[in-house]
């Protein structure tokens, strides 16, 4: 049985759009 | 484990311009609007995974029983989730 654990959300990064 | 979820049940769909891939084993979302990237634990990628397919509550069943944990623990926290991604501009949420 896998355990639960909380969802976790982590910026990476931004990438300079042109 | 059948308690009601205490939030409101909702629809999500990732927003416009925004991916959701797998890379190297990581859940990455990518704004094409923005050009912000963030990483997803896999607990997430599954959870969004089954709420773009269906709604909220029965992503939390569904994740419920595959983890034998309180659903509605599981759909407050993906209540959590999927604000803090609205806020992001990375999903849109339907009622």
């Amino acid at each position: 049985m896998k355990s639960y654990i909380k969802p976790v959300l982590v910026k990476l990064g931004t990438l300079a759009l042109i | 484990m059948n308690a009601s979820p205490q939030t409101p049940a909702f629809k999500a769909s990732l927003a416009k311009g925004v991916t959701l891939t797998r890379i190297e084993g990581k859940s990455v979302l990518f704004s094409t609007r923005t050009g912000e990237s963030f990483g997803l634990n896999d607990i997430g990628a599954e959870m969004l995974a089954k709420l773009f397919a269906a709604d909220s509550l029965q992503a939390a069943q569904q994740i419920g029983a595959e983890y034998n944990a309180p659903e509605a623990e599981i759909h407050q926290d993906l209540a959590e989730l999927v604000g803090e991604l609205a806020g992001l501009k990375l999903v849109e949420v339907r009622k």
